[in-house]
């Protein structure tokens, strides 16, 4: 896994507010992966231990990041990203709506960004296929973030990183 | 029966007057797609525009105003593509895409500029007697495209307060545009 995955990881884990705990469709989809083409995530190191530091510091909500990283056997290399991607859709279902979905021709990349609305927060599930590793990452905006990814949709993929698909959550401080 | 028969008949009509009306590129973005070096779509359907609509500030002269305007709004939906190089795209797949807005509720908007430098911008826009319905823009710059999707009833002012904004392109709009109804 690169280390921009972790960073992202980090970056998610300091701006999320208090998570519902609800994440029994970041577990269905993982779990389809796992059949569907029998990977398996591979085990971040620390993300457990990190994410208790950052509850026990005060920091709301870090327990309710929830990431998977797939780093052999699924990636852009092995398979199509339209089934990819219409594998992810029936597993989450029609009330995860599409919010931006991005791709670069170049590595055959994809960037997948569903929305989950309710009135009192706004789960995100950003699902990316890459050359090297597929990432899944489910988290909650604040408030104050929602205007931020309305207004700039584009701006939640960053295309010109490396790799391109990786999902940027540009999260400021409040 | 024939009462039964004459509902049947209205529901389809209503149906293909609805189709009629729809914008639906589809097809046309998919080729696109294919040949683009990047692409990027945006969803933001109804659920998404309440939801946004609901944590913008009223106090902040820009979010309120985007609140307003979003808060009847069906859905923004943006399609952005990238090419290598100039070329990649032709005029006639964007006439492809600029053939479904020939209908009798289309119109396009004569007096529109682009605040960004290079870029030619097309808006139309659907109205149904006086009521504006959706607008579509089309952006095209050597080796972008960009065609943005807003359903429901958006005036062209309107898409001046949204241009640069949830991936809308920023234009100047002439305020009395879609009063009368524009050329096409």
């Amino acid at each position: 896994m690169s280390r921009r995955v972790l960073a992202l990881c980090v970056v998610l884990a300091l701006a999320i507010p208090c998570f519902a705990g609800n994440d029994h469709d970041f577990n269905l989809l993982v779990k389809r992966i796992e059949t569907e083409y029998g990977v398996r995530p591979m085990h971040i190191p620390m993300l457990g231990f990190a994410t208790f530091c950052l509850r026990v510091a005060g920091t709301p909500g870090a327990a309710g990041l929830k990431i998977a990283v797939f780093h052999d056997g699924l990636n852009s290399n092995t398979l199509s990203a339209d089934s990819f991607e219409q594998s992810v859709e029936t597993t989450i279902g029609t009330k995860w709506h599409p919010f931006v979905r991005a791709r670069s021709r170049e590595n055959g990349s994809v960037t997948m960004i569903y929305t989950n609305p309710d009135p009192k927060e706004m789960r995100v599930l950003i699902v990316t296929l890459n050359e090297n590793d597929a990432t899944i990452v489910q988290t909650n905006l604040k408030t104050s973030q929602i205007w931020n990814w309305i207004k700039k949709p584009q701006d939640a993929v960053d295309h010109d990183s490396d790799p391109p698909s990786h999902a940027r959550l540009t999260i400021t401080a409040d | 029966m024939k009462r039964i028969g004459t509902i049947v008949a209205l529901l389809l009509a209503t149906q293909v007057t609805a189709f009629a009306q729809d914008w639906d590129p589809g097809g046309a973005l998919k080729k696109l797609s294919a040949r683009a070096s990047k692409t990027v779509d945006v969803t933001l359907d109804q659920s998404m525009l309440q939801f946004a609509g609901g944590f913008l500030d009223s106090k902040d002269p820009e979010q309120a105003r985007a609140k307003k305007i979003i808060a009847d709004m069906k859905g923004i939906y943006v399609h952005s593509f990238e090419f290598d190089k100039s070329g990649d795209y032709t005029e006639q797949d964007v006439a492809a895409i600029r053939n479904q807005l020939k209908g009798p509720e289309w119109s396009r908007i004569v007096d529109v500029t682009s605040k960004t430098e290079g870029q030619n911008v097309e808006v139309y826009f659907r109205k149904e007697g006086e009521k504006f319905k959706g607008l579509v823009v089309i952006a095209t710059e050597p080796t972008e495209l960009t065609f943005v999707d807003l359903e429901g009833p958006i005036t062209p002012e309107d898409l001046r307060a949204l241009g640069g904004q949830f991936g809308i392109p920023k234009v100047e709009v002439d305020p009395k545009a879609g009063k009368k109804g524009d050329s096409k």
